[in-house]
């Protein structure tokens, strides 16, 4: 299986807003506490992120969507990581740049 | 004297990075004499978002050089370097002064600082203070291996030490373990020979259970004045027969046993005590606190032997050196509150587990469930069950915003000795280990890591989020990063690999000596590149943990180092003073010198 | 997958083109009003942003949503999405729960009554009073909520409004820290309803008391810090305050915000929370009305549910 990356990808979301993935550093223990218990919300998806996997991230939209920005995570991430910021920014992207919304 | 450049000055934090005692005008006004400084910058000056701008600037002053001051110049570097580079000059010559880096905290300093990098002359070559006399005596702070290295290795070079420890006994963490990482050495057959060489050695003074009052004079001649705590046993004459502490109604936590078990108010630390002489914990005596027991003086078979009104006693010393080795305080576990610690009885910290795993620990060596004794105190017995799941979770307090953000250092390759030492007493129990990136940095760690997983642990890349407690048992939630599973194991007993912090003491300590501390809290080395011992203080050096977390292999090593330079000056018999110390006009005179 | 798109989109359109997400009638969205003599705009006004008025047609929209989730049906949003440009989709799934409706209408005329107990003077903007965007800006649709924002900031001004106090969580956050974060210009003071009541030290009649278990807002607690009013105002009445599993600042969500997509995983999520509250107290009190509406889906044995309001006034207002 070969994965396409779009190494612009970051620079895009970047200009969608104000995020911060990049000081997440894999730790997990937001989708431990996560309340939706989905394996990759929402660290996954940062890393998809971060690594330009849009084809990932347009696969798992019902991840990005069912985040229910609720910060629970936030409480425990040792990195200061806006993580519901950056949720929601990967829901702008695809708003713009999928659905064309 | 080179000729000097023409040379632009950027100030990169003018606004909120500097301490307020840095006056950036009055720095200005002395670079406009500097002939060659054809421009002073403040951030406010200079638009670095629009390069095209910046790079015209410079190009009609003819600058050929910039130099970048502040907390952070690195950040501007680049840019200043593809200015110059587009002008048609040397985009090498950006030079940085950094006040982060030298501990810049008065305008002085900040000059001293930016006239070191004008001159291209680094600020630790000009900053060399002059040298005086010293006294040969040294005091170690601290009687931990770090401290017990140190003044092994001054005392075999036929010096004197005084060792000062502020417990009953040396040894400080180490004597607490049973067997050490990544050789799994038995902790206390390296250790113990150490302890009652220190005891012995001729050129040694120990002073325990005292504390450093005040120094003055300055390097190469200390006058310390030093606090010894009224121990209420005689240390010449006690023989240690323990007769008084089983009469003794009077009873505390332990603090060698990290708290597992309680011990009384007459006491020896461990058995293997330096001195192994008994002592009074003032706070737990029914005589100091109320007057109305005498129990011990009774039965003690050593006339005059215990004095329950012997009084805390203050003796002054004079040194040339001192090596600071305080160590380290584990992380409080309860601060994190989600893992429960303090709540559910049986989650306990790595501290305490080494306790147990020691045979000479509180439950002979028996890993068991915490109980209450007869008093309602939380303890470990050897008559306790053992747990038959065991989680150990890593990173407790570090690397986290909220606690500290440093690492630990030790802790991932402690979390894996102690889950093969689990294994080893109870080979039918599981044993899981959650961690976030498993750091096995030194010399035959990566094998030891290898080595474990080998044994049947369960060693899972994914951070614990939270303990809970479920049908009588542990839950610890995580996620199973590389198998992309959620993870709610229930377990007997959870581990915290606490981390290291600096003791509360350091600040205080830091304030009587005038040694500068991180922002962490740790004391600062003169440089980590080239001097990792000294301080800015002249004579006084730092070695093991109180200068930042590091195994014991490490902190011989730093303890060595720091005797070395003490060595050094007693047979050169010359000292250096404080760079603290020295003038702004004598270092801009040496900077300007040797240009 | 194709319900994320075209739910978000029936939802932006409506904002665009209806100025709601979900378009009610003027007269349903200030009934709760009529006979409050309230004035029309002011210095400070209640700001409503008609989330308790909307939240009955949500719910009837994510009962039809949950019969078609994960089926064929499902499709029919694609069909909807198409529709709804020329006509108000919504419009024919239904009317809402008549007895729901009249609920939440009385729990915005209670706050109006508190308020004005505590001394404070507002008006209201009736007609005026507009979503605030809470829901297109969750789902990322920036633009449409810039251009909602902008609608809002202008209606106050043209009131002549500089404070606004707000009835919910989530128009207390798009207004307090969303606004002025995509809208520089936004210098409306916020304030919670409880807040306010809180600061100006209202008194209560009476304090019988009570034993209720609170189910802090994730928006309250963690966005906006309300954590204690709330507390404050229910121990001064005598109330025994009963904390869940997890509350305050690690206080669980209530699922709601996942129900215009994902009815059925908000459902998940609601009942873990209901059971984590149950365990405290058959009565629960919330202080948002997707709370409300979400637990009480997920609760099963009769626990009985309370929004804040209604409940204080039990202590604050004669009946
Ligand atoms: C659970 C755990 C397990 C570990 N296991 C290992 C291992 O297996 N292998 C390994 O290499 N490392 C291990 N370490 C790290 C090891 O503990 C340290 O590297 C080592 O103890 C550092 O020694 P030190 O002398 O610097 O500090 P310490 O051991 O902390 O000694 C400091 C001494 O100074 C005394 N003191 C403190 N303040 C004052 C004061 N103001 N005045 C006078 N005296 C004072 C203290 O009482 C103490 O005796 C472990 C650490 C922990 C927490
Ligand atoms: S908790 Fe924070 S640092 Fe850890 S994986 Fe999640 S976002 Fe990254
Ligand atoms: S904000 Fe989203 S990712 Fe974080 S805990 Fe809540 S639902 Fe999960
Ligand atoms: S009884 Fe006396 S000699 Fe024996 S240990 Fe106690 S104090 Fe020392
Ligand atoms: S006098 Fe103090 S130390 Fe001695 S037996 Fe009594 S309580 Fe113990
Ligand atoms: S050494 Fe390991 S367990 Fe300790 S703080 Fe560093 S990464 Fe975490």
């Amino acid at each position: 299986m070969t994965t396409r990356v779009d190494p612009g990808f970051m620079k895009k979301v970047k200009g969608l807003g104000d995020q911060n993935m990049e000081m997440c550093f894999n730790c997990s223990k937001c989708t431990a506490i996560c309340p939706m218990d989905t394996n990759l919300l929402p660290r996954s998806l940062f890393r998809y992120a971060l690594l330009g996997m849009t084809d990932k991230i347009k696969a798992e939209q019902e991840s990005i969507y069912s985040c229910l920005l609720c910060k629970l995570c936030e409480e425990s991430c040792p990195r200061g990581v806006k993580i519901a910021d950056n949720v929601r920014l990967l829901r702008s992207y695809l708003n713009r740049d999928v659905f064309n919304i | 004297m080179a000729e000097q450049k023409l040379t632009g000055i950027y100030f990169c934090d003018t606004g909120n990075g500097h301490a307020k005692d840095i006056d950036i005008n009055e720095i200005k006004t002395y670079l406009q004499t500097l002939r060659e400084v054809v421009s002073v910058w403040e951030p406010k000056e200079l638009d670095l978002t629009n390069f095209e701008e910046t790079k015209k600037k410079l190009e009609n002053l003819k600058i050929e050089r910039m130099i970048i001051a502040g907390q952070t110049p690195g950040v501007f570097k680049a840019f200043f370097a593809r200015a110059l580079n587009a002008n048609g000059k040397n985009g090498e010559e950006v030079v940085l002064a950094s006040f982060k880096e030298h501990l810049v905290v008065n305008t002085q300093q900040a000059k001293t600082i930016l006239t070191c990098a004008f001159y291209g002359v680094s600020f630790t070559l000009a900053a060399m203070p002059e040298e005086t006399e010293v006294h040969p005596d040294t005091l170690v702070i601290g009687g931990g291996i770090a401290g017990i290295q140190a003044s092994l290795e001054i005392a075999d070079a036929g010096q004197k030490v005084y060792l000062l420890e502020k417990t009953g006994t040396i040894g400080g963490h180490m004597a607490m373990f049973d067997k050490t990482f990544p050789t799994l050495d038995c902790a206390a057959c390296i250790l113990t020979p150490k302890m009652v060489e220190v005891g012995q050695h001729a050129n040694i003074e120990m002073l325990t259970y005292s504390e450093v009052k005040s120094v003055s004079g300055g390097p190469g001649n200390y006058k310390v004045k030093v606090l010894k705590k009224a121990r209420r046993v005689n240390v010449n004459t006690c023989i240690g027969c323990g007769t008084c502490a089983e009469k003794c109604p009077g009873r505390a936590s332990s603090e060698f046993d990290a708290g597992t078990t309680m011990r009384k108010a007459i006491y020896i630390p461990f058995a293997q005590a330096v001195p192994n002489k008994y002592l009074i914990d003032e706070d737990a005596c029914l005589y100091v606190k109320k007057g109305k027991c005498s129990a011990c003086v009774k039965v003690c078979p050593v006339p005059d032997c215990i004095n329950l009104d012997e009084k805390d006693a203050e003796i002054e010393i004079t040194v040339g050196n001192i090596i600071v080795s305080t160590g380290f305080k584990p992380f409080d576990a309860k601060r994190a509150e989600q893992f429960g610690y303090g709540r559910f009885p049986n989650v306990v910290t790595s501290l305490e587990l080494e306790r147990l795993i020691n045979a000479g620990g509180p439950t002979s060596g028996e890993i068991t469930f915490r109980s209450k004794d007869k008093f309602g105190n939380w303890v470990f017995t050897a008559d306790s069950e053992s747990p038959k799941s065991v989680a150990i979770v890593h990173c407790v307090g570090s690397r986290d915003e909220h606690y500290n953000k440093y690492c630990s250092t030790v802790c991932c390759m402690y979390s894996l000795k102690l889950a093969h030492l689990v294994k080893e007493k109870l080979p039918e129990t599981e044993v899981h280990e959650y961690y976030i990136d498993m750091r096995a940095f030194g010399k035959g760690y990566e094998e030891f890591y290898n080595r474990i997983k080998d044994e049947g642990i369960n060693v899972v890349r994914g951070s614990t989020v939270k303990v809970e407690e479920e049908d009588g048992k542990l839950l610890v939630k995580s996620q199973d990063i590389h198998g992309l599973k959620l993870l709610k194991q229930h377990v007997d007993m959870v581990v915290l690999a606490v981390g290291l912090e600096p003791r509360e003491e350091t600040k205080d300590l830091s304030q009587i000596l005038g040694v500068s501390t991180t922002e962490d809290g740790w004391f600062k080395e003169l440089s980590s590149v080239t001097d990792p011992v000294n301080t800015n203080v002249g004579g006084v050096a730092v070695a093991g943990v109180c200068h930042g977390p590091k195994d014991i292999p490490d902190t011989v090593a730093q303890a060595s180092a720091a005797a070395s330079r003490v060595i050094q000056s007693i047979i050169q018999g010359k000292i250096k003073k404080s760079v603290k110390d020295m003038r702004f006009e004598e270092v801009a005179a040496k900077a300007k010198q040797q240009s | 997958m194709a319900q994320i798109k075209e739910v978000t989109k029936i939802l932006v359109d409506n904002l665009k083109l209806r100025g709601s997400v979900l378009p009610i009638s003027q007269e349903a969205a200030t009934k709760w009003a009529k006979d409050l003599n309230l004035p029309k705009g002011g210095d400070t006004i209640l700001y409503t942003g008609n989330m308790y008025q909307i939240i009955p047609y949500i719910n009837k929209l994510v009962k039809t949503l949950e019969l078609f989730e994960g089926t064929f049906f499902m499709n029919f949003t694609v069909f909807g999405r198409m529709a709804n440009r020329f006509v108000n989709v919504s419009k024919f799934m239904g009317g809402p729960n008549k007895e729901e409706v009249k609920t939440f209408n009385n729990t915005l005329t209670n706050m109006a009554k508190l308020l004005q107990k505590s001394g404070s003077k507002f008006g209201y903007l009736y007609e005026d009073d507009l979503y605030a965007g809470a829901l297109t800006y969750d789902l990322g649709a920036d633009d449409v909520t810039l251009a909602q924002a902008k609608k809002v900031y202008e209606n106050l001004k043209k009131h002549g409004v500089k404070r606004v106090i707000t009835v919910d969580p989530h128009t207390t956050h798009m207004l307090r820290e969303v606004y002025p974060k995509i809208l520089p210009e936004f210098d409306i003071v916020v304030k919670s309803y409880i807040e306010v009541l809180a600061k100006r030290g209202l008194n209560p009649l009476n304090n019988k008391g009570g034993e209720v278990a609170i189910h802090d807002s994730c928006v309250y607690a963690r966005h906006e810090n309300v954590v204690g009013e709330p507390r404050e105002l229910l121990s001064k009445a005598g109330v025994n305050v009963k904390e869940p599993f997890e509350s305050k600042k690690i206080t669980f969500c209530c699922g709601g915000p996942a129900e215009s997509l994902f009815p059925s995983k908000a459902l998940e999520v609601g009942k873990k929370r209901m059971a984590q509250l149950c365990k405290e107290c058959d009565h629960v009190t919330v202080m948002c009305p997707i709370c409300n509406a979400n637990l009480k889906r997920s609760a099963t044995n009769g626990t009985k549910i309370t929004d804040f309001a209604d409940y204080i006034s039990e202590f604050y207002l004669e009946n």
